[in-house]
């Protein structure tokens, strides 16, 4: 009896002090159980569920490869612009993305290791559409990522643009408010009558020109004709602008507290009456215009009111303003 | 006794065995346990949460557009007209910072971080697309604006004006030309304007970018008869008046340039003022009534000076009427960004 007593005390013992180890290795079992849990969850953001198929799906991303056209600027000449002179340069088109550089962008934005690592997963571009297959979860995440650059890209700021006249002591005023206009000055100048204004919208980063004004036609040259006895002049009609004509191109911050603003800008006016000399033919009218042209690049705070530039001689004078606003 | 002894240790090996049997040793669990440790890591390391996030797994991975079109796109310069009064068309200047695959450059070796492979920056357009942390795409937007974007777009509101004043109040003021005008003799100077003992022939003002040129300019084109095409024929002559233009007034073309000191700035500059005579002068011809000559009065001066922000500089000086004088000046004022950005 006594030998059976310690060899249980024994057996016990021996059992005891090897399970001061166990409760390390419970330890270690917790820690396998909880990253098998985590790496599962991963693994369900990369690999469809297994109720979930791949979804075949069509994007019309047209809007985002749509070349955007830059407007030429027409300036106001009495002489016509011959090539290569200003107001004849070319304008190339450019699309904010094209198609593969899009296709491209999502591998890398969206989703990025399943594109290779998934059985079936594919991005093809068919014209302005991307035809893709993949999880209805990476779907809705691309769905999301094309409305964030829809966003960007949809910004449309407002430019406007008003030539006024003032005086010499006005003009001279404006040495010590260089940029923005206080609000009480700008709205001074705003409610003179304007020698010209226009405002003019397009895309984020895109030319816009705009011409208003009155054509007029005059009679500026003849062409003649003579014969053995006789000559004649055939007159010629020609046309001649007068008013505003604007060129912008306004390039917003990222959070469009300001904007980086390109123009030439021109206002132009005939003088009234034309002058016109007399020929053998008849009259012969000789136009005279005045005018005042700024071509300039500058960062101008969103929303208010600033002085691009201008000029003043005698009694002519005229201040270029400019407003942009965003109203995205 | 050693019976007993042997028994109770035959006992402790027999307890001992059972669990160890049991368990079969832990060596299989560690090695499974560092496999799956490796593996999380990776997990995690694939799409970390960023600061503050929450890491739901459905949630997009912070994302940021940064347009940088102001920053790579190309700048024009705006040559000054010719002689002829033509406008030459704007001349293409390289963008203030390169290639948008320059500044990506530039960016990944000074705000990316360096240790971390996550997260992506990609260039696209003239748009930069970057994924990572919250705190990093922050510190790529403020490295965009506020050291890049302050020193591209610094505007530089530019001014000058033509007077004619008195020889005496030109010899004073003309003694600081090449430094700039002190303010007692500036308000002499609009004194002299506001009496009508000097007069302002031509001011003109322009906004415009560092290290670009600039124009404004204010005039008239007017036609005139400057030529006859002769036209012969047996019995018979015909005058065919060729119509020109003459381009007169005034324009300043000018180029700031900002360097480390902002306390001054660097002007290249061509200022201009052609005045003309109101009627032409006709010469008589034998056919056709004569050609008109028009006669302008041409004043300039091409210069390049360093002057103290704020402060007139005279930068030129030429003759008028008797005991008169005309003189250049020019001003620049720096007009620092005021909450651009977010």
């Amino acid at each position: 009896m006594r030998l059976l007593a310690a060899f249980l005390a024994a057996f016990l013992l021996g059992a005891l002090s090897l399970g001061a180890g166990e409760e390390g290795d419970a330890e270690l079992l917790g820690e396998i159980e909880r990253l098998t849990a985590l790496l599962r969850e991963r693994a369900a953001t990369l690999q469809p569920a297994p109720q979930e198929e791949m979804v075949l799906q069509l994007y019309d991303v047209t809007d985002l490869c749509s070349p955007v056209e830059d407007e030429q600027f027409a300036p106001i000449r009495l002489a016509k612009a011959g090539k290569g002179d200003l107001g004849t340069e070319e304008c190339e088109p450019s699309a904010p993305y094209d198609a593969d550089g899009l296709v491209e962008l999502i591998r890398t934005a969206v989703a990025p290791a399943s594109w290779e690592a998934w059985e079936g997963a594919s991005i093809e571009v068919l014209g302005g559409m991307v035809l893709i297959r993949t999880s209805p979860r990476v779907h809705a995440a691309l769905a999301r990522f094309l409305a964030k650059l829809r966003t960007l890209l949809a910004r449309q700021p407002s430019v406007e643009i008003v030539a006024v006249a003032v005086g010499p002591e006005e003009f001279a005023l404006l040495d010590e408010r260089p940029r923005e206009l206080s609000p009480e000055d700008a709205a001074r100048l705003l409610a003179k009558p304007p020698l010209g204004a226009a405002r003019l919208r397009g895309f984020d980063g895109q030319q816009t020109a705009r011409r208003e004004g009155r054509e007029r036609s005059y009679v500026g040259d003849y062409d003649v004709k003579i014969a053995v006895e006789s000559a004649i002049g055939d007159p010629l009609r020609m046309q001649i602008f007068e008013g505003v004509a604007f060129e912008v191109r306004p390039v917003l911050d990222r959070g469009a507290g300001g904007a980086l603003l390109h123009v030439r800008l021109e206002r132009a006016l005939l003088d009234e009456p034309m002058r016109a000399r007399a020929t053998e033919y008849g009259p012969l009218e000789l136009p005279a215009l005045e005018f005042t042209r700024l071509r300039t690049s500058l960062w101008v705070p969103v929303g208010t009111t600033v002085v691009l530039g201008g000029c003043t001689s005698g009694e002519r004078s005229c201040l270029f303003l400019a407003t942009v606003t965003d109203p995205g | 006794m050693t019976r007993t002894v042997c028994i109770a240790l035959l006992g402790f090996l027999a307890g001992a065995a059972s669990l160890v049997g049991g368990r079969g040793g832990n060596e299989g669990l560690v090695a499974r346990l560092a496999e799956l440790r490796e593996a999380a890591a990776a997990a995690m390391a694939a799409e970390r949460p960023a600061d503050g996030e929450s890491a739901a797994v459905e949630e997009d991975p912070p994302l940021a557009l940064f347009p940088v079109q102001d920053l790579v796109g190309p700048r024009r310069d705006f040559p000054p007209p010719g002689e002829d009064g033509n406008e030459p068309a704007p001349e293409w200047a390289g963008a203030p910072l390169g290639s948008l695959e320059e500044l990506m450059e530039l960016l990944l070796v000074t705000v990316w971080p360096q240790d971390s492979e996550e997260g992506f920056l990609h260039a696209s357009g003239q748009t930069l697309l970057a994924s990572q942390t919250r705190g990093k795409l922050a510190d790529v937007d403020r490295f965009l604006e506020q050291t890049l974007r302050s020193r591209a777009n610094l505007t530089v509101a530019m001014e000058g004006e033509v007077v004619e004043v008195p020889s005496a109040l030109a010899r004073t003021l003309a003694a600081e030309s090449g430094v700039s005008l002190r303010p007692e003799s500036r308000s002499a100077l609009q004194e002299a304007i506001k009496s009508g003992e000097a007069r302002r022939l031509f001011a003109a003002r322009v906004s415009g970018l560092a290290g670009q040129r600039v124009l404004v300019w204010q005039g008239r084109e007017a036609a005139f008869v400057g030529d006859f095409d002769m036209e012969v024929a047996e019995k018979s002559a015909a005058a065919d008046p060729v119509v020109a233009v003459v381009v007169s007034g005034g324009y300043l073309s000018i180029r700031p340039s900002v360097g480390e000191d902002p306390s001054t700035v660097t002007l290249d500059l061509e200022f201009r003022l052609d005045g003309i005579e109101p009627r032409f002068r006709v010469v008589e011809t034998e056919v056709g009534g004569g050609i008109e000559v028009p006669v302008l009065l041409r004043r300039g001066c091409r210069t390049t000076v360093t002057a103290r922000e704020r402060a007139w500089t005279v930068v030129g000086e030429g003759a008028a009427e008797a005991d008169r004088r005309v003189l250049f000046l020019v001003r620049a004022t720096l007009l620092p960004r005021k909450g651009g950005g977010r």
